[in-house]
């Protein structure tokens, strides 16, 4: 077996997170993080800890419009499958060819994984997590 | 409690009555999983053997599998299954994109459209919600028009659409259903299906969900089948070059039909001329992929000069190479590019297509057609602009085009004069691939239930070390046995088949989709059981098609010019299909199957053992079924 990234939701590691909500109802937590995470957009969040620089870097020209990233980030904070909730959005433009990446306020870095969902299910290459 | 994996409800539509009701889709999935298995089963067990494929009564159904819209790797296809209009048989067709996980996450797995409007319309379908609209605004437009106004009008780019051209609106024979510009579901006339329904367009739009029953357990399926994935090498020469890329090698391999099947070998200086090497360089703009899919095999093209100037398109597989390259000897990339885009803009199916433009040519070459019959066209090997002319008038059934449109079989019956030796054909739809060389290719080719094509049982034998010799009839039949119950698998699921073992013997198998499955659906499951779920879903198929077309042994024997006319040229010179090896390995396929070697009809027994007991007794009941 290959070691990877754990493709979990459990947020216990986080030094400022109240385990019990956060395991009683791992899925919702949207609001939840809204609060207790600095929204990061961009991305440099400030970290208490550390000072390490977290962030995502976005390659257009590479993106292949497949919007993994979407369902991968919807998945972080609902444990579903549905695109429209996502902090990530992709549009592609059939005329241009051109492809759009955005990503909202409410991108937390994925944070209680590995890394961002969006970039380790981004086959192409168009998002990349670096973290220095 | 509710499903998982699934979204547990499916759309009817009658659009004789302009209605559509919403009904459970828990027993149909229960039984028969998703996508094509529960498409087949609806028409197996509602369509009268009687009713014509262009008669209202046919059924078209679009369908989704439990894996479709999850993070499950290339979990985007969608399954069109109606009456073949080719065959009078079945046709389960899957094009890939983004329709199907839009139409789950609008709340369908599954949707059922019978009867015909009479005016145009086109079907909205959002948010557990459907609308019958009209489209009489939308009649006539290209496929890309039509997505380009609907997403205008309804105020939404994230709209996602399947929809057909004036090829579908028409009624010919070689269409399909164009979605998301680029892709299609192809084969059997499904295009004149929804013409023949005034359907224009599905409109799908969707905000909700995809739930899994274990999250956790498959996420890490995911990631072991991602993983598996992103460090295959066949993927990765996907990736770069495509299936087009495989150009070369296919021509190496015997798998390039020439000037309509004179040969299977095309000039390696041709080949050349048109490889994906050059395409990279000097056209691609962009890599591109169906929804969620790691293997981004589809390619964007702009054209910068010449007479297609600004034209952006995607896609250059290697269909396309068979059908207009090798077939057609057109080695203008650029030439093959407009071509491609122009048959998804008037939602011409590239594969059925090709075939008549190129038996017209061979019938021109040989002096049984002039330009009398052909509109004043002379029509010359490699020249594009008289194919691209015929294509239009194809899709406006026009002139030479009506009868062309008709399928190259109906067309020679039209012509006569011999010209019937020139056609290639397997259960009257026009045979697409070369299958001289391989015979595995070949079985699968030939036996696939909706007359003829590589995506059912055909598997390539230097992928598959236990079918040993590719030139051989041994030891083909049980793995096109295997392949055709995997593939069904594949399809019910939702996933596409270049990231399973048919591609690469690393990738996904079916003990893969077990797993997934298990941890979407919580139901549990093992591979032998999905195996069998497959055999029952080909067996629907087969019995559908002794009904509905009354196909026999006879039904199941290659192009007679396959077995006429050997390779001349290449590697593979002299090689062919020859009756006595054919019939040897037609025996043991149906042995494999529990068929009647003597007629290839079902037995009794057979179909108990598979629990498909409405099949035998309709069977039975039309005197087809073998005691």
């Amino acid at each position: 077996m290959h070691s990877k990234p754990k493709a979990t939701h459990v947020f216990l590691n986080g030094a400022h997170m109240n385990s019990q909500v956060a395991m009683a109802n791992p899925f919702s937590s949207r609001s939840l993080y809204k609060v207790m995470t600095t929204a990061m957009h961009g991305l440099q969040p400030r970290r208490k800890a550390s000072k390490l620089v977290r962030r995502i870097s976005i390659v257009p020209d590479k993106c292949t419009g497949c919007r993994s990233c979407e369902i991968a980030c919807s998945y972080h904070f609902d444990g579903v499958f549905q695109p429209n909730t996502s902090r990530i959005k992709i549009s592609f433009d059939p005329k241009s060819g051109d492809v759009k990446i955005s990503i909202d306020d409410g991108c937390n870095l994925c944070e209680g994984e590995e890394g961002p969902l969006c970039a380790k299910y981004c086959s192409a290459g168009a998002l990349i997590f670096q973290a220095k | 409690m509710g499903l998982y994996g699934w979204v547990g409800k499916i759309l009817w539509v009658d659009l004789t009555k302009g209605k559509t009701t919403i009904d459970s889709s828990e027993n149909l999935v229960k039984r028969f999983v998703g996508g094509r298995g529960v498409g087949q089963w609806l028409l197996f067990s509602q369509l009268r053997p009687e009713t014509a494929p262009l008669h209202p009564e046919n059924i078209i159904v679009f369908g989704t599998g439990p894996l479709t819209g999850t993070l499950a790797p290339a979990s985007c296809r969608l399954s069109v299954d109606t009456k073949n209009l080719l065959t009078g048989g079945v046709l389960s067709s899957n094009a890939g994109g983004h329709v199907a996980p839009e139409l789950k996450y609008a709340g369908f797995d599954f949707v059922a459209i019978h009867g015909a409007s009479n005016k145009p319309v086109y079907l909205l379908i959002m948010d557990e919600k459907a609308e019958i609209r009209d489209a009489s605004h939308l009649w006539g437009l290209s496929t890309w028009k039509t997505e380009e106004i609907l997403r205008r009008e309804l105020g939404d780019p994230k709209l996602r659409v399947a929809s057909i051209g004036a090829a579908g609106e028409n009624l010919a024979k070689p269409t399909c259903i164009i979605v998301d510009r680029g892709r299609a579901a192809g084969r059997g006339g499904c295009g004149a299906v929804m013409g023949s329904k005034k359907l224009k367009a599905l409109a799908v739009r969707g905000t909700g969900e995809v739930k899994v029953a274990e999250p956790e357990k498959f996420m890490r399926e995911v990631d072991r089948l991602w993983k598996k994935i992103d460090e295959n090498e066949a993927v990765k020469f996907r990736r770069d070059f495509g299936t087009h890329g495989l150009l070369p090698l296919a021509n190496e391999r015997g798998l390039v039909g020439v000037r309509n099947f004179q040969d299977d070998y095309w000039s390696p200086e041709k080949v050349e001329k048109v490889r994906q090497e050059v395409l990279n360089e000097k056209l691609e703009i962009r890599k591109l992929a169906c929804f969620n899919c790691p293997i981004y095999c589809s390619h964007l093209y702009r054209i910068e000069h010449g007479p297609h100037a600004g034209l952006v398109s995607e896609g250059f597989q290697l269909n396309l190479d068979w059908d207009f390259a090798g077939k057609l000897d057109i080695d203008d990339p650029v030439a093959l590019i407009k071509i491609n885009a122009l048959c998804s803009e008037l939602g011409l199916d590239i594969d059925n297509a090709s075939a008549p433009i190129a038996w017209a040519f061979e019938l021109f070459e040989r002096g049984i057609i002039g330009t009398d019959e052909t509109d004043g066209l002379k029509l010359k090997w490699g020249d594009a602009d008289t194919v691209i002319e015929l294509l239009k008038k194809i899709a406006r059934r026009e002139g030479f085009g009506k009868v062309l449109a008709e399928g190259s079989k109906r067309a020679s019956e039209i012509i006569g004069r011999g010209s019937e030796r020139y056609v290639s054909h397997v259960k009257g739809q026009d045979s697409i691939e070369a299958i001289r060389v391989d015979k595995g290719w070949a079985l699968g080719c030939v036996t696939s239930p909706r007359g003829g094509g590589h995506l059912d049982g055909a598997f390539q034998s230097h992928r598959v070390p236990s079918a040993g010799d590719p030139r051989s009839y041994d030891s083909k039949a049980e793995s096109v046995f295997w392949f055709e119950r995997f593939k069904a698998i594949v399809d019910m699921m939702g996933v596409c088949y270049f990231a399973t073992v048919w591609n690469h013997s690393d990738l996904l198998g079916p003990d893969d989709f077990v797993c997934l499955f298990s941890a979407a659906t919580g139901v549990s499951i093992t591979g032998d059981i999905l195996m069998r779920i497959g055999q029952r879903v080909h067996n629907v198929e087969k019995a559908f098609n002794t009904l509905h077309a009354g196909f026999k042994r006879v039904d199941d024997y290659p192009p007679r010019r396959f077995m006429l006319e050997s390779i001349s040229s290449g590697p593979n010179k002299g090689a062919s299909l020859d009756e006595a090896g054919w019939s040897r390995m037609l025996d043991e396929y149906y042995r494999l199957h529990g068929w009647d070697t003597k007629t290839g009809w079902q037995t009794a027994k057979g179909l108990e053992e598979l629990g498909l007991v409405e099949v035998k007794e309709k069977l039975d009941r039309n005197a087809k079924l073998i005691s």
